[in-house]
């Protein structure tokens, strides 16, 4: 598994971080940390239907069923054209 | 998930399909998706000259690079609209695309055939997007015929082409009925008009692009009023997920048994078209409507 598995008590500041995925839309940019653990719960909560939306994480895609850990940075991009 | 082909983690979910590709499966699905639209609607063949439509989205980006990869003669026409803040960086990202994958690329300026957008916006009374739409599609035309090209493709996708389809039934628009569809025969004075991605969604449309490293871009027109036809693309989608696959089987529905009912009745109703007498182009009234606007932009800029 991934160092995102950290244990927040493991963190430099010894403080306990609550649990988070940072969440940034676009193309909007706003930005809000979430607590959720999967693509699935991260869409329900936003209420995005999955195929309206890209879901990125390290450049790369993600499907609804992939579990997100504490710290990941997530893009939830809309697929809608503009023209 | 697993990928349907080969067992690998998935990275796309298609519930329409009710299954999940990785990255070179999903590549393979989409192409194959292209070229069964392409056959079965007699589109074009590699013998034909192909003029595509690039504005700098992804979707007519990835329409001429999946064309380009299956082998068919693809050149690149981008219209410069000149729109502050919004049309460089739209001209810049067609320009890099194009090297970057060693594509032909024809550049029609609009300010140097008089008709900049925001002049023309300041000269009309009227919404800015009809005369825009009417200007880009006047050039695409006048450039296919007027460099030979035997096809003229957009990036036009299912999504696109259901929500259009919606609109002009619900308004029983016969004439927009009567030659919507993935291929308009040439007729004269227009050139043969093709959407070659209409069987694949806005979201496949997307997860490919990205696959391929499309660059997503966002630079919005100033005047854009938003996307079109969202309210009917979201009805779309709770069709689509009450049953996967509808989408697509109301649009070949409407080209199999719906479109030559309208065709028929067309032509006993609708206009006819006759050459425009300055420029040629095929008009109901006497000089067409781009030749109007651009009369009316030089008026304009005498008075300054
Ligand atoms: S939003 Fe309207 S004015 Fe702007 S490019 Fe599109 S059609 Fe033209
Ligand atoms: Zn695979
Ligand atoms: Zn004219």
């Amino acid at each position: 598994m991934s160092e995102h598995h950290a244990a927040p008590a493991e963190e430099p500041s010894g403080e306990r971080r609550p649990y988070g995925v940072t969440v940034t839309l676009q193309p909007s940019n706003k930005t809000e940390v979430l607590p959720v653990r999967s693509v699935l719960q991260l869409l329900n909560k936003l209420q995005i239907r999955p195929t309206t939306v890209l879901v990125i994480r390290d450049g790369g895609l993600l499907t609804p069923d992939q579990r997100l850990n504490h710290g990941d940075e997530i893009i939830v991009r809309t697929v809608v054209s503009s023209g | 998930m697993k990928c349907k082909r080969c067992k690998a983690p998935a990275v796309v979910a298609l519930p329409s399909h009710n299954t999940g590709f990785c990255a070179d499966c999903f590549d393979i699905f989409f192409t194959r998706q292209v070229e069964r639209g392409i056959h079965s609607e007699k589109l074009f063949t590699k013998e034909d000259r192909i003029l595509i439509a690039l504005s700098g989205g992804k979707d007519s980006l990835a329409c001429i690079l999946v064309l380009k990869r299956l082998g068919y003669d693809v050149t690149g026409l981008h219209i410069d609209l000149s729109i502050p803040n919004s049309s460089e960086q739209a001209r810049a990202t067609v320009e890099a695309f194009c090297q970057e994958h060693g594509i032909a690329l024809i550049v029609k300026e609009m300010a140097q055939e008089g008709l900049a957008i925001p002049k023309v916006k300041a000269r009309l009374n009227r919404p800015i997007c009809s005369a825009c739409g009417k200007i880009k599609r006047y050039f695409f035309n006048k450039v296919a015929l007027d460099e030979g090209f035997t096809a003229l493709a957009t990036g036009h996708n299912l999504d696109d082409e259901i929500a259009r389809l919606f609109s002009n039934v619900l308004r029983w628009d016969v004439g927009y009925l009567s030659d919507q569809g993935p291929m308009l025969e040439a007729d004269n004075g227009f050139a043969r008009k093709v959407k070659p991605l209409f069987r694949l969604s806005e979201y496949e449309t997307a997860n490919w692009s990205f696959l391929q490293g499309i660059p997503y871009h966002y630079a919005p027109c100033p005047y854009s009023k938003g996307a079109s036809f969202t309210s009917y693309k979201k009805l779309w989608a709770d069709l689509e997920d009450g049953m996967p696959g509808r989408k697509l089987a109301f649009y070949l529905g409407f080209l199999e048994r719906g479109k030559v009912p309208f065709q028929k009745q067309e032509e006993l109703t609708g206009d006819s078209l006759a050459p425009c007498t300055s420029c040629g182009y095929p008009t109901s009234a006497e000089v067409c409507g781009v030749c109007r606007i651009k009369d009316a932009v030089a008026e304009l800029d005498a008075q300054d």
